[in-house]
């Protein structure tokens, strides 16, 4: 494949945001081109006289790249899936917690009340737990449609939210919440002696980041 | 003044259905029969080509797929529809009709 060429398409493309449409289009285009230039060098024609015969025929593209940009709709409906996903995932992963801490937390009982064993009442909750979270998590990922999966606008946002000012921000303030866990877990952890417990505070504190990630992206979304 | 390519744009999406109802095939290919029919005089430009294929595929006349060619890029496929043919089979007949009334239009004596 001619370098060239490939700049050349590169270039039409750089100002186009990456989405499935653009891809195809930006291969489509490739190989057609590709294709025309090794005829014409098939012929006879230098690499240059080539190139620009290549370029030449490709005519005005605006409208067919006007085509390819994800419109405002595209990035609401983008939008909505994103959010909602990160949602369903941050239920679905706080509700496996959640049930093992039942496990833990009924187990705890029977020993401390002697009499009956809650044990098995624990594994039932967390099954219970488990089933509902894993059939959201199915639910979630099935019902997006794919073309919303492969658009990255998420990337771009992303590079933004941890770049920028608001990254900083962003940054500090999860070094403080972190220093703030550590401080509850080494407290509750001395005070009550449940060492065997306590750590089920490093799990809470993953999900408690997740959630508080997702807020703050959402809050800063419209900027 | 007559530009001869202007007419022929206007039919670009019946040019390329009448392609396609031939069999399969891809952009470039499409251009070069075209180009092989009318002896090199007309020529689609590929922005105009794709623009079409965009339309078409949005009104359901044509799919595509991805060939899996063995060396360089891969190529775009288009394949045209029932509903296609069926576009293409009224478009053959709204033109043989326009072309002999122009025809006449333009030959024929007043009465």
């Amino acid at each position: 494949m001619n370098s060239k060429i490939k700049n050349y398409v590169d270039v039409l493309f750089s100002d186009i945001p990456k989405g499935k449409k653009a891809n195809e289009l930006k291969e489509e285009l490739l190989s057609n081109m590709s294709e025309r230039y090794n005829d014409y060098i098939d012929e006879g024609k230098t690499e240059n006289q080539a190139y620009s015969l290549v370029i030449s025929n490709l005519g005005n593209v605006d409208e067919l790249l006007a085509d390819v940009i994800p419109d405002a709709e595209f990035k609401q409906e983008a939008r909505f899936y994103r959010v909602r996903n990160a949602r369903n995932t941050a239920i679905s992963v706080a509700m496996y917690i959640i049930g093992t801490v039942f496990v833990i937390g009924l187990g705890g009982l029977s020993e401390s009340f002697g009499g009956r064993d809650y044990s098995v009442l624990g594994v039932i909750i967390l099954l219970i737990f488990v089933a509902i979270a894993t059939g959201l998590l199915i639910y979630t990922n099935l019902s997006t449609p794919p073309e919303y999966k492969d658009y990255d606008e998420k990337k771009e946002r992303e590079c933004r939210l941890y770049t920028g000012k608001q990254g900083r921000v962003l940054k500090s303030l999860l070094s403080v919440y972190w220093t703030f866990i550590t401080l509850v877990y080494l407290a509750v952890s001395f005070f009550t002696m449940q060492w065997h417990v306590t750590w089920m505070i490093w799990l809470l504190a993953v999900v408690f980041q997740g959630i508080i990630k997702t807020i703050y992206e959402m809050r800063h979304d419209d900027e | 003044m007559l530009v001869i390519s202007d007419v022929i744009r206007g039919f670009t999406d019946s040019i390329i259905l009448a392609q396609l109802s031939k069999g399969d095939s891809y952009g470039y290919e499409i251009n070069k029969t075209i180009q092989a029919i009318t002896d090199g005089e007309f020529e689609l430009k590929e922005a105009t080509l794709y623009t079409a294929f965009r339309r078409l595929e949005a009104d359901g006349c044509i799919i595509s797929y991805w060939g899996n060619e063995n060396t360089g890029a891969r190529r775009r496929y288009y394949t045209i529809t029932e509903e296609g043919r069926a576009v293409f089979k009224e478009n053959l007949t709204d033109w043989n009709r326009a072309k002999e009334m122009i025809n006449d239009l333009l030959n024929k004596e007043g009465l």
